[in-house]
């Protein structure tokens, strides 16, 4: 698997005021897979998250210093809902 | 015969100043007695421990059976060491014995013996006996793009007296109440959505197995970059989870 590029973008965690943003390096794929970005350990230890999978949660501080929960997806099943990336691979 | 069942030591000289009346049996050098040697004894130690020395310790055969993986009591261990120590004399004797009778047991040891030496350091960390390793390579982006980098970071990582910033997080618990899924023996993955820029980016996977975090071409250009937006970096990374391209 081959890499087109990187690029830092500001991605922001949490939702209302318990948030948190960072900057993240993203490595650009072209490949066609059913999430639309990847999260690996660099950017999580930099936001400090403490990831829990049999919680399906996300624990990290905010810029507040207080503790934001994040849950995964209601509406998570990768094949079946919100386009991924995956969707536009038929086009080309 | 000793020398084959504990790995003999790394090459050491006589330090300078040394106490030359005393001697080393197992350094083969001078300095301290070989009753002394706290790098044999922690070799005897470690030994005991895996069961490999086990009739020459007193009671050994029962603890090891009661339970192998017990730790001794400090004013124990001190008794068995000493105890030890003053069977040393016969153990040449004792291992001979066991040779001409051709034990099968002591022969596996032997056996394992031979691969020994690399794997020894392992076995201490783990405190038993393991046949083989699988060594896993890692590696990666990890936002240090150039090889210099990863270096740099690593001979930073060995240097000693080199301070990394400490790093403090708040306690994060989990509890009972965080729970909400219906089905206790979910295996879903730790999907989220997050905020790139001014886009909402739903099924964002969190992989903490990867090194590097990853923006697919499609997202890319819905969240309207353009290719010159990016620094090109054409590398290829391997061992990409699930599905092909």
């Amino acid at each position: 698997m081959s890499t087109k590029g990187y690029i830092n973008l500001a991605t922001t965690f949490g939702r209302r005021s318990a948030t948190r943003k960072i900057k993240i390096r993203y490595l650009v794929v072209d490949a066609c897979m059913s999430y639309n970005a990847l999260l690996g350990r660099s950017s999580l230890n930099k936001l400090g998250a403490i990831v829990s999978t049999p919680h399906l949660a996300m624990k990290f501080p905010t810029e507040k210093g207080e503790i934001a929960t994040i849950y995964v997806n209601k509406k998570r099943c990768p094949r079946v809902l919100c386009s991924g990336a995956k969707d536009d691979c038929k086009d080309k | 015969m000793v020398a084959e069942i504990i790995p003999p030591p790394r090459k050491a000289r006589t330090p300078e100043r040394a106490d030359h009346s005393k001697h080393c049996e197992y350094h083969k050098n001078h300095g301290h007695h070989t009753e002394e040697c706290i790098e044999l004894k922690d070799k005897i130690e470690e030994l005991i421990q895996t069961g490999q020395l086990r009739h020459f310790v007193r009671g050994g055969n029962e603890r090891m059976k009661q339970s192998p993986k017990r730790e001794p009591r400090s004013g124990e261990l001190g008794e068995r060491r000493s105890e030890r120590f003053k069977r040393k004399d016969n153990r040449r004797v004792e291992r001979r014995d066991e040779r001409r009778g051709g034990r099968p047991e002591a022969r596996n040891e032997r056996g394992y013996q031979n691969k020994q030496s690399v794997r020894r350091s392992r076995e201490r960390s783990l405190g038993r006996p393991v046949r083989d390793f699988i060594n896993t390579m890692l590696g990666g982006f990890s936002g240090k793009e150039s090889s210099s980098a990863r270096k740099q970071y690593w001979s930073n990582v060995r240097i000693v007296n080199h301070v990394f910033k400490r790093r403090t997080l708040p306690p994060m618990l989990y509890t009972d109440e965080y729970f909400k899924e219906i089905d206790p023996d979910h295996d879903d993955p730790m999907v989220i959505t997050v905020e790139i820029t001014e886009y909402t980016v739903m099924k964002t996977l969190v992989d903490q197995g990867s090194s590097v975090d990853i923006l697919f071409w499609n997202t890319f250009k819905r969240l309207h970059f353009k290719e010159e937006d990016m620094v090109p970096f054409r590398e290829q990374i391997i061992g990409f989870s699930g599905e092909r391209g």
